[in-house]
């Protein structure tokens, strides 16, 4: 195998796939990848069995043939190479590959591509195209609400639900429950629900674009995979069932305040400051025109916050978790949020003013 | 500079519980101390003291000096009790109590709009009266200058230092009598020509810091009578553990998670007994050939319940590959908050 290619667009590539490569040592050729020369390109695939992801980079193949090479050093080595051509030579009688790029060469040793396992072919109906922007937008507006409570696995991922109309992504860890969902008319999918694993969603939104090119998306009983932008990513999906989120959203409340997003945002975080580091509560009071914050660390002093607002309904107060209530202000998008509430020791909802499209329900902390 | 400082230090601690307790130890030599050939003086009453029997001599060195003592092995929860009730009374008066040990503390009454050489003999009076115990106490407006005074007049002390008469007071002292001062830093000291504590006030700074560091310049400080520590009460435990080793080596998982229930049990209990939460849980394994291995989980909650620690113990020992036998186990729960205040859940 023989190819010459850009540093840049190489490394791009690897970098791309080197979010799936495996940090467990059991299954040594996992903490590889695989490189292959298909047509003009050179195909770049890693796995941790738990997520796969193959991208294609141009390159000028000069001979074919496939090999893996560790992620660790090859990654470092590309990195530091200069921005010019890169000269990939594997001998695949030996399973060692040199690479060449002006003064510097490197020998370093692979393994047989053919012990690489390859990415499961998916084949199913459960098909569907999106935005790109769209859809990293629901990751960012959800992901953070997942659970790592590793002994309700079925929590540790976003639910993705296809109902009359709508797509939805849920996740909850609990403690508070993060909801979106954005219109989508596929008839013939309706009532699917599989729960994404949280490390699947996270790189998934990092590697998508800002843009409105399409992904594309296919899901069987156990897999799921996105394909955009030259990239493939299969994952896992994780077994078990989501819980009735529909039952914890409240239906009524007897306050609703309309507060400026980006004051409440700044004010929180001011407050924060002076929260009780290990458990981070800060105090809301809503009154008639105005809401107070107040934190108070009894060794060190006071934080105080008032915003304008306007309030329907009842004067309350609620103390929440700093953390939680902050999470969701960053990933709203609107001028306006609406939060409400019922009484101290209910869940308090937060929306974006545009309506229901984004939910988020955040428990109190109750002090004794 | 406020005398809000107080120090307060138990004469004999051990030695008078046992003689308060007993009639016929009254007035008579007692030691307590380790049993054993190896044991070592961790109390003796002022009458063994007239001996020459000090804590810290081996039990061995005290009985040639003190035949006729009465030796007893001191019964620490007993006496933890008691240093218990002490700091009840303490804790009418302030928050604020740094214990340094079952039977000395510091107390910051700057809180306490009383004065504070009036709740110094308050605490001294009613740890005399509700437990019968005498203590020795120093005033004074720093942890260093306070302590120094509680060893004034030693038993059943009570000495002021003022601001104004505090250089009087330590200026004539030895070296050795500043606060972190041992034999060995002692010895520099008087190679370098200061002998009393007036030589380092009026010494050359610069010498102090060149030959100890950032330890010089406080013995500068302090040999001014100033001193910064705050008093600090203690703060929450780091964590919480509890191992145990198997009178025989196991792989059998059944074994272990019988074993893994019941750390969890005394985990939680001393969770609970502290009022503490933690977030995260570590298993430890050691294996028959002495190799260790820990396993820890952080969750986002906070959990204290048997049900919860075990929950995610069992999970760990999943993790555990069982290819030799295993000799201890033990849990430890981290991450800790207080538990004071609850996280409501939705589900």
């Amino acid at each position: 195998m023989r190819i010459e290619i850009s540093k840049k667009d190489f490394f791009e590539g690897i970098q791309t796939v080197n979010r799936a490569v495996s940090s467990k040592t059991t299954l040594p050729i996992l903490s590889g990848i695989l490189l292959k020369t298909e047509e003009d390109k050179i195909k770049l695939v890693a796995t941790d069995l738990e997520i796969g992801i193959e991208f294609y980079v141009k390159a000028n193949i000069i001979r074919d043939g496939a090999i893996v090479l560790p992620a660790k050093y090859f990654t470092s080595i590309v990195r530091e190479l200069s921005d010019d051509q890169i000269i990939l030579t594997a001998d695949l009688s030996n399973n060692t590959a040199q690479i060449k790029c002006g003064q510097a060469q490197f020998n370093i040793h692979g393994s047989p591509s053919d012990e690489f396992p390859l990415l499961p072919k998916i084949n199913s109906k459960t098909r569907f195209t999106m935005y790109q922007n769209i859809l990293k937008e629901m990751i960012n507006q959800v992901k953070f609400a997942i659970s790592d409570d590793i002994s309700k696995p079925f929590l540790t991922g976003g639910l993705l639900k296809f109902e009359e109309k709508n797509l939805l992504l849920v996740a909850t860890d609990t403690y508070r429950l993060s909801y979106r969902r954005v219109s989508f008319d596929r008839k013939d999918i309706i009532g699917e629900e599989v729960i994404i694993p949280n490390k699947t969603l996270n790189e998934i939104s990092k590697l998508l674009n800002d843009n409105e090119d399409l992904v594309e998306i296919s899901i069987t009983d156990n897999q799921i995979l996105f394909k955009f932008s030259g990239v493939t990513i299969v994952s896992r999906l994780i077994d078990g069932q989501f819980p009735n989120y529909k039952q914890v959203i409240p239906k009524k409340n007897n306050t609703k305040a309309i507060i400026n997003k980006v004051e409440l945002l700044n004010s929180t975080k001011r407050a924060s400051l002076l929260a009780k580091r290990d458990s981070n509560i800060i105090k809301i009071n809503l009154q008639e025109d105005q809401l107070i914050i107040t934190a108070n660390v009894p060794e060190i002093g006071q934080a105080y916050e008032r915003i304008s607002i306007s309030l329907t309904g009842q004067e309350t107060e609620i103390a929440f978790n700093a953390t939680y209530l902050m999470d969701c202000l960053k990933v709203i998008t609107s001028e306006e949020v609406i939060l409400e509430l019922s009484g101290s020791l209910s869940p308090g909802v937060i929306k974006d003013s545009s309506g229901d499209e984004y939910i988020y329900i955040i428990m109190p902390v109750r002090s004794n | 500079m406020e005398l809000n400082i107080i120090h307060v230090d138990m004469d004999a601690f051990y030695a008078s519980i046992e003689q308060r307790d007993n009639p016929k130890l009254k007035g008579k030599p007692v030691i307590i101390g380790g049993r054993g050939k190896r044991g070592v003086v961790s109390t003796a009453s002022y009458e063994a003291r007239e001996y020459g029997v000090y804590s810290a001599m081996p039990i061995v060195k005290a009985r040639q000096l003190c035949p006729q003592g009465i030796y007893l092995q001191g019964d620490h929860l007993k006496y933890r009790e008691v240093s218990g009730q002490i700091r009840e009374i303490f804790y009418r008066y302030t928050e604020l109590v740094e214990p340094l040990a079952l039977d000395e503390a510091y107390l910051d009454v700057k809180g306490n709009h009383k004065n504070s050489i009036r709740i110094a003999k308050e605490i001294k009076r009613k740890i005399k009266k509700e437990l019968k115990l005498t203590a020795s106490i120093g005033v004074s407006y720093n942890k260093y200058l306070a302590k120094l005074a509680s060893d004034f007049n030693k038993p059943s002390g009570f000495k002021i230092i003022s601001p104004f008469e505090a250089k009087e007071v330590i200026f004539p002292l030895d070296v050795n009598n500043l606060w972190g001062v041992g034999p060995k830093t002692a010895q520099r000291l008087k190679e370098l020509g200061f002998y009393k504590i007036s030589d380092i006030a009026k010494g050359d700074r610069s010498l102090l810091i060149r030959e100890f560091g950032k330890r010089g310049y406080q013995l500068y400080k302090l040999a001014q009578g100033e001193d910064y520590r705050k008093v600090t009460p203690p703060g929450l435990p780091k964590s919480l553990g509890k191992e145990t080793t198997f009178r025989y080596d196991t792989r059998d998982k059944g074994v272990l998670r019988g074993y893994l229930k019941d750390l969890s049990k005394e985990v939680a209990n001393r969770a609970s007994n502290k009022n503490v939460k933690g977030k995260t849980i570590t298993l430890k394994v050691k294996y028959e050939n002495f190799e260790e291995l820990s396993k820890s989980r952080t969750i986002e909650g906070n959990i204290s319940k048997q049900e919860d620690i075990y929950r995610l113990a069992e999970i760990l020992l999943e993790e555990v590959v069982l290819d030799k036998k295993i000799r201890l186990i033990g849990i430890t729960l981290s991450n800790i908050t207080e538990d004071g205040v609850e996280q409501l859940k939705l589900l």
